[in-house]
C-alpha cells in the first residue's frame, strides 16, 4: 500500500531530476569538504580533475550523439566524479583517480544503458576496477594513527556507553568518531558525513530504510563478531564504521536511485544484508577493501529484492 | 486563496459549442442542421444505443455551425455551435414535477436516457448504460460518494450541500434500479457542513451515513470496500457501486423535473485565478468565459488544467468548451506546480511507492514504451486506476498516467 498518501502530494512534486542531483552533489561536497581541504587543499585539484573528466566524458558522448548535454547529466556525472575522488586514498596518483573515473562512467554508467538501468553504483564499479588494476593497498577503511582523545577519556566513554552493551571497539575509536584522526581518504570524516546525511534524508532525496538497514546490519554483525566475550577480532568492525568509508558509502551509495530496491521493505532488507556483509568483511580481514566489496556484492543482488510489484 | 463555498449561475454565454462526444461510449450524431432554431433543452444529438447519451441544446438560439472541436481530453468531437437567440422556456418557469416512486424501472431508465445523463465523475459514462448494465447483478451496497479526495474537486460536494434532498433522492432512484441491500453515503471526516446538510434528509430517504478518513485516490476499490462494506457484506458476490452527487442530482432533475443535463457545477481554482469559486455553467461555454465569470486571472498561469491536478488535462486553448465531464478549470501558477521537461527515468522508485494498487509504474512504463503487449502487462495495466499519483511524484516528469491510459485503450496486438 502507498506509504506516502498521508502526506500532501505537492511536496513531492517539487523534486525534479535536476533538483535531486543538485542536492546530492551539494550533500557530497559537504561530506568531503574537510577531507579535500586538508593539508592546504592539496587534494582539491585531483577532485576537480575527476569532476571535469567525468563531465567531459559525458559531454563527449553527447557530442558524438549530436545532442546537447542536459543539466541533470552534468550534475550526475559531476557527482560521480566527487564520489570517486572522495574514496580514493590520499596517496593515490591522479592517474588512478582518472582510471577510476573512466571506468565509473564507461563501464558503471554507460555500459548498463545509462541512467535508471544500472543496479551497482557506477562509482563503486570504477573504484573496484581501479583497486584491482593498480593494486593500491587501501580504500581508506583504515585510519592512520592519531593522538588519543585526552588521557583516559576514550576509556571512560567506553565504560559508560559501550561496555554495558558488550561492545568492544578498537583503539582510537573515539578519536575517529570526533574527527581527530587523519583518515586515509577524503570521505573518512564522520561528522561531515552525518551533516550531509541531513541534506540527503531531510529533502526526500532517498528513502532512509536502506541506510538504516545497512547501519543496523553492520552494527549487529559487528556486535556479534567483535562484542562477544571471546573478543574475536577485537571489535574492529565498529571502528571501521566510524573511521573509514562505511558511513559515507551507507549515506551516498544507497541514496543513488536505481542501486537500491524501490519499496520500503525490500530496501530495509537490502540495507541489512549490505551492512552485514560489510561488517563481516571488516571483521574477517578477507579483503583490503571490505566496504567496496560489500557494496559490490550486495549491489549485484539488489534487483532480487524488488520482486513484489504486480506487473513483474 | 481558499475556494468560496456555494455556487452561482454563470452568465449565459452568447455562443455555445456543444461537443457530441462528452462521454466514454458510442458516437453521438447531430440531429440538427445549420440555420435551425432550437429551444433550451431541445435534442440536438442522438446515438443509437444506451452507450450514446442524448445531447441537448444548453441555450435557445440558432445553429450557426456544425463541425468538429477538440475537447480538453485531447480528442476531437463533432460539435454544434449555437448562437443565443429567442427565449428561455425553462429559466424561471414553474417546474412540473413527478413522483418517481410511482414509476416503473423501465420508465426511470427512459427518463434518465431522455435527460442524456452522463456520470459527473472521471469516467463520464452514460448513466443509462451504466445502470441498465448493472441491473440484476445485485451489488449489495450502493455508495453515494461524497468523499472526493483529489485537490480542487469540490464541486460535487457543493451540489450535495445546496441540494441534499434532491441528491439523496437521485441516489434512491438509482437504488430502485439496482436494488442494493443497503445505500450508504460516504463523507470524509471534518466535513461538518456536508453532514449538517444531509442529516435532516437521511431518515426520510433511508440512506446510511458513513464517515471515513479517506486517502487519495478515492476510486481505489480496496479502500472503498474497506470503508463501505461491513463484514456481512463481504460475500462472494460482494461489490460496491458508487454514484457521485452531481450524477445523482442530474438523475433527479431528469426524472422528477424532466430537465436534461445542460449545466454543471465547475470549480474554478488555482493561484492565478482572481476569485476561486464554484460556478454553475452551461455545457458548451468556453473555458475563457468560465474564467471570466469569477473576474478572470490576476497573473499569467504556468498551466491551465481542465479537471483535477492529478487526473486533469493540460489545455493550451481557452476556447475549448465545457463538457458534462468538466469538473474543474484550474489556472495554476509556477508556485502551484514545479514544471520541468521530461527526462529519462532515474529509477528512483517514487512512482512504485506512490502507487495505491502496488504496481511498479517504472517497469510498466518501460514495457509500454518498448511495445511489450503480453497478457501480464495488460493485466497490470488494467489494474491501474489512472489516479495520476505516479506522474505527480515523478521527478523526471514522465507523463506515466497518460501513457498508461493510451496503452490501455489500444487494441491488443495479434500474435503477441
Amino acid at each position: 500500500m502507498n506509504d506516502r498518501l498521508s502526506a500532501a502530494p505537492h511536496q513531492f512534486r517539487a523534486l525534479t531530476v535536476v533538483g535531486f542531483y543538485t542536492r546530492l552533489l551539494l550533500a557530497a561536497l559537504v561530506a568531503v569538504a574537510p577531507g579535500l581541504l586538508r593539508d592546504g587543499g592539496a587534494r582539491l585539484p585531483v577532485a576537480l580533475a575527476a569532476v571535469v573528466f567525468a563531465i567531459g566524458l559525458q559531454w563527449g558522448r553527447a557530442a558524438i550523439g549530436n545532442r546537447t548535454l542536459r543539466t541533470s547529466e552534468v550534475l550526475r556525472t559531476g557527482y560521480y566524479g566527487v564520489f570517486v575522488a572522495a574514496l580514493v586514498p590520499y596517496g593515490a596518483s591522479i592517474g588512478v583517480v582518472a582510471l577510476a573515473t573512466l571506468v565509473c562512467i564507461a563501464l558503471g554508467y554507460w555500459a548498463p544503458g545509462g541512467v535508471g538501468q544500472f543496479w551497482i553504483h557506477p562509482a563503486i564499479v570504477g573504484l573496484a576496477f581501479a583497486y584491482l588494476l593498480t593494486g593500491i593497498d587501501t580504500v581508506g577503511d583504515v585510519a592512520v594513527a592519531a593522538p588519543h582523545v585526552g588521557p583516559g577519556l576514550g576509556a571512560r566513554l567506553n565504560a559508560v556507553l559501550l561496555n554495558p552493551l558488550s561492545i568492544r571497539v578498537g583503539e582510537g575509536f573515539w578519536e575517529r568518531f570526533v574527527g581527530l584522526t587523519r583518515p586515509a581518504s577524503p570521505a573518512g570524516h564522520l561528522l561531515p558525513v552525518l551533516a550531509a546525511s541531513l541534506i540527503v534524508y531531510g529533502e526526500d532525496l532517498a528513502p532512509p530504510q536502506a541506510a538504516f538497514g545497512a547501519l543496523l546490519g553492520h552494527g549487529v554483525v559487528a556486535w556479534l563478531v567483535g562484542g562477544l566475550p571471546s573478543q574475536l577480532w577485537a571489535g574492529a568492525p565498529f571502528t571501521g564504521l566510524v573511521g573509514g568509508n562505511v558511513a559515507f558509502l551507507i549515506v551516498f551509495a544507497l541514496a543513488e536511485p536505481g542501486v537500491r530496491p524501490t519499496r520500503s521493505g525490500a530496501a530495509l532488507w537490502f540495507g541489512l544484508i549490505t551492512g552485514s556483509i560489510s561488517a563481516g568483511l571488516h571483521a574477517s580481514g578477507a579483503t583490503a577493501w571490505p566496504t567496496i566489496v560489500a557494496f559490490l556484492l550486495a549491489g549485484s543482488l539488489s534487483r532480487l529484492f524488488d520482486r513484489t510489484g504486480r506487473c513483474r | 486563496m481558499a475556494l468560496e463555498d456555494g455556487f452561482w449561475n454563470a452568465a449565459v454565454p452568447n455562443t455555445s459549442v456543444v461537443p457530441m462526444q462528452m462521454h466514454a461510449g458510442e458516437r453521438v450524431r447531430p440531429t440538427v442542421h445549420v440555420g435551425d432554431r432550437v429551444s433550451e433543452g431541445e435534442v440536438i444529438g442522438r446515438g443509437s444505443s444506451d452507450a450514446a447519451p442524448t445531447v441537448h441544446a444548453p441555450i435557445p438560439g440558432r445553429i450557426t455551425a456544425i463541425g468538429t472541436t477538440r475537447v480538453a481530453s485531447g480528442h476531437e468531437s463533432e460539435a454544434v455551435a449555437i448562437e443565443l437567440d429567442g427565449e428561455f422556456e425553462r429559466l424561471g418557469a414553474a417546474r412540473r414535477s413527478v413522483d418517481w416512486r410511482d414509476m416503473e424501472p423501465d420508465q426511470l431508465h427512459a427518463a434518465i436516457a431522455a435527460g442524456g445523463v452522463v456520470t459527473t465523475d472521471r469516467r463520464a459514462l452514460p448513466a443509462t448504460m451504466l445502470y441498465r448494465h448493472r441491473c440484476g447483478t445485485a451489488a449489495p451496497v450502493l455508495v453515494l460518494d461524497l468523499a472526493e479526495t483529489e485537490p480542487y474537486l469540490s464541486a460535487d460536494a457543493q451540489i450535495a450541500i445546496a441540494y441534499p434532498r434532491e441528491v439523496l433522492e437521485g441516489c434512491m432512484i438509482v437504488a430502485r434500479l439496482l436494488t442494493p441491500r443497503v445505500v450508504r453515503a460516504l463523507v470524509r471526516v471534518h466535513t461538518r457542513t456536508l453532514k449538517a446538510a444531509l442529516g435532516p434528509h437521511l431518515d426520510a430517504t433511508g440512506v446510511e451515513l458513513r464517515t471515513a478518513d479517506r486517502s487519495y485516490p478515492g476510486n481505489d476499490r480496496a479502500q472503498l470496500e474497506a470503508h463501505c462494506l461491513d463484514r456481512d457484506d463481504r460475500t462472494a458476490e460482494a461489490g460496491v457501486v458508487t454514484i457521485a452527487p452531481g450524477t445523482a442530482h442530474a438523475i433527479w432533475e431528469a426524472v422528477v423535473l424532466g430537465k436534461p443535463q445542460i449545466e454543471r457545477v465547475v470549480t474554478i481554482g488555482g493561484s492565478a485565478v482572481q476569485r476561486p469559486a464554484h460556478v454553475r455553467v452551461r455545457i458548451g461555454m468556453s473555458i475563457a468565459d468560465v474564467l471570466n465569470e469569477t473576474g478572470g486571472l490576476h497573473e499569467m498561469p504556468a498551466r491551465l488544467v481542465v479537471g483535477g491536478v492529478f487526473t486533469g488535462h493540460t489545455v493550451t486553448n481557452v476556447r475549448y468548451p465545457v463538457t458534462k465531464a468538466t469538473a474543474a478549470v484550474l489556472a495554476l501558477t509556477k508556485a502551484d506546480i514545479v514544471a520541468g521537461a521530461e527526462e529519462p527515468c532515474i529509477a528512483c522508485g517514487a512512482c512504485a511507492r506512490a502507487c495505491p494498487v502496488g504496481l511498479d509504474p517504472m517497469l510498466l512504463h518501460r514495457f509500454v514504451v518498448q511495445g511489450d503487449d503480453t497478457d501480464t502487462q495488460r493485466a497490470a495495466l488494467n489494474l491501474c486506476l489512472e489516479c495520476g499519483l505516479c506522474s505527480h511524484v515523478c521527478p523526471a516528469r514522465i507523463p506515466l498516467t497518460a501513457r498508461f491510459a493510451a496503452a490501455k485503450h489500444q487494441p491488443k496486438r495479434v500474435g503477441v
